[in-house]
């Protein structure tokens, strides 16, 4: 009897301490963000989901808390890291996110499957370089060659597309994790690339030979833009306001402090200096206008319908639904 | 009047060919209702959860055909996709096989060695087949980088089952291979490893199993055109769940396959273990 009494209570304590830490797990408290901007007593907190190794973090979000930017507006950010543009949409839809700093390509896609988001403001343009191993010097070279980007649902991927539409050009797709694409162009898999910054100005820095064949497929088109689920863009109108008016206030920052925030951003990922800054020099990271270049968004929808990669929608419907998925009205509250 | 035998055959008043027809019927009609239930199950979830997110049957239904006929983006279709995949896998736990049986096999018979080579081995047997991608990326080129990572994945249960089936075999057959004047060698051959055989097909469909369910964390490494993995990566990230369920559907239809046939290899090779049923 007595041995089965200890046993009851070993038993109990562990089935106790497996409840604490279960109960520990479910604990935390954020406050919802519906309070409107420059919460009273706390800072609202925003799950903000952007690309690895894009200097969203390092560059964007660091300088807005580095700076006390968030802060001044009643905003408390935390960022999430993902591999592909995709995965943030499912999390935008999933209410798992706030905030998607993710590429035009991806949200349409998910708009079209059915996904309630709105893509209130332009986050980065220019972000679509295209490099090359040595050997290639044109882009008509590319013809029948193995071109890498970070996934068929990336910006990227849809650039290439557009290049090759533009130049009649075919070239073959490999897809990889952008980390990768670096490694592979080295090892002579990938005869060229297109990753984002600054993963282009560290390749052409590491691989031998390697170098830019273009800054940008399409100058000053969209490459990723803030994106948010439908239902937090009603529910929390001046949340939004709040981050739009610290997003232009961050990109004022950058454009002033340029030098300064390279040797931030170098510091944390490790990249030298002269990769952070060359990268913001071709793709003017984060220091553009945050008004959405519709053109740029209009091309890039025409190229996903015609690669497959928007289903459901066609040319003709096309401006009805840039229309109820696109929505400016939050960001011209913001620059006011 | 005498009792038949058990050798002998009971007259039902039907012949082979119709019972066998008629077991045949049964069994797909056993297993149409099955799936009706379960296909069933699945629109009923569809209809009350109601998200962009999950598929009905019909929807994924239709992935299936678009795949097999007009294939993906770049055109490959799901067979050829499935074809690549599958010789990966084959690549991936022949070179398995290889390695693990005569690693478990020495491991088994000089149980030294592994208690040396132990605690090196057996760190490594627990690092997931995905953590080993970053380094797969820069250390290897091509295929040879799925083929590392199904090998990893497959090695392991194949060189446990057969060390620990050479440990089983009994010590009184050791001695009688002695008495009658066995080499070492003879031994090895003659006793070992066929005692050991039913444990080595054992960990071969284990193996082959976890080698199979490598291949999407395989293709997730990026670099190959087509395979099952890519599609399931493909299409995740165009958040076209239909066509991800259609191949993940074949994916683990074709793990069955395969490891029903190794069960009927297994099965006519090993006669008298009728306890083999997974």
């Amino acid at each position: 009897m007595s041995i089965f009494r200890r046993n009851f209570r070993v038993i109990a304590s562990i089935a106790l301490i497996f409840v604490l830490f279960s109960l520990t797990g479910c604990g935390s408290v954020s406050k919802t963000p519906d309070s409107g901007a420059g919460g009273k007593s706390s800072a609202i907190k925003l799950r903000i989901g952007y690309p690895v190794g894009s200097l969203t973090k390092e560059l964007f979000l660091q300088t807005g808390i580095d700076k006390g930017i968030f802060a001044k507006y009643g905003l408390e950010v935390e960022g999430e890291d993902y591999s592909v543009g995709g995965q943030i949409i499912q999390d935008l839809a999933g209410g798992n996110l706030d905030v998607g700093i993710v590429g035009p390509s991806p949200a349409l896609i998910g708009a079209a499957q059915g996904v309630d988001l709105k893509i209130v403001a332009s986050g980065i343009k220019n972000y679509c370089p295209l490099v090359a191993r040595k050997g290639i010097n044109s882009i008509k070279e590319l013809n029948g060659k193995k071109v890498g980007t970070p996934g068929v649902s990336s910006i990227e991927e849809t650039m290439l597309n557009y290049l090759e539409s533009q130049q009649g050009i075919k070239t073959k797709h490999v897809y990889a994790n952008v980390a990768n694409l670096t490694e592979m162009l080295d090892k002579g898999e990938l005869d060229a690339i297109v990753p984002w910054e600054p993963v282009a100005a560290d390749t052409v820095a590491k691989v031998a030979g390697a170098h830019y064949l273009l800054d940008t497929i399409l100058p000053n088109a969209e490459a990723a833009d803030i994106t948010v689920p439908g239902k937090f863009f009603r529910d929390n109108p001046n949340t939004i306001v709040s981050f739009l008016k610290a997003a232009e206030e961050i990109r004022q920052y950058i454009l002033k402090h340029t030098d300064e925030r390279v040797k931030a951003a170098a510091q944390i990922t490790g990249l030298p200096e002269s990769v952070i800054a060359e990268s913001i020099r071709r793709s003017h990271e984060f220091t553009t206008p945050l008004q959405i270049n519709m053109d740029s968004i209009k091309l890039i929808a025409s190229s996903d319908i015609a690669s497959g990669k928007l289903r459901g929608i066609d040319q003709n419907g096309l401006n009805s639904f840039l229309a109820k998925n696109i929505d400016s009205a939050l960001l011209q509250q913001a620059l006011q | 009047m005498a009792l038949p035998t058990r050798f002998e055959s009971v007259p039902i008043g039907l012949s082979r060919k119709p019972k066998f027809a008629l077991a045949m019927l049964s069994a797909t009609g056993l297993f149409a209702a099955k799936l009706s239930v379960l296909i069933l199950f699945w629109q009923g979830i569809v209809l009350v959860v109601h998200s962009v997110f999950i598929p009905s049957p019909v929807q994924v239904w239709n992935a299936f055909w678009r795949l097999t006929l007009q294939g993906d983006m770049q055109g490959y279709t799901l067979f050829q996709a499935a074809w690549v995949s599958l010789l990966r896998v084959l690549r991936g736990f022949g070179l398995a096989l290889l390695a693990g049986i005569p690693i478990g096999v020495i491991f088994g018979l000089w149980n030294k060695v592994y208690t040396w080579v132990k605690p090196l081995v057996e760190p490594v047997r627990f690092i997931p087949p995905l953590a080993w991608v970053p380094l797969v990326i820069i250390l290897l080129k091509g295929e040879n980088r799925y083929t590392f990572i199904i090998w990893i994945g497959a090695v392991f249960p194949i060189l446990i089952t057969t060390m620990s089936g050479v440990n089983a075999l009994e010590k009184n057959c050791w001695e009688v291979g002695q008495v009658l004047g066995a080499s070492r060698w003879q031994a090895v051959t003659k006793l070992v490893i066929p005692a050991a055989a039913p444990h080595m097909f054992a960990g071969a469909r284990l193996g082959l199993g976890v080698g199979w369910a490598c291949i999407v964390a395989a293709e997730m490494i990026g670099g190959g055109v087509a395979g099952l993995g890519n599609l399931i990566i493909n299409y995740g990230q165009l958040l076209q769940i239909d066509a991800v369920v259609a191949v993940m559907i074949v994916i683990g239809v074709l793990g069955y396959l395969l490891n029903e046939i190794l069960i009927l290899a297994e099965k006519k090779l090993f006669p008298w273990r009728r306890d083999i049923k997974f």
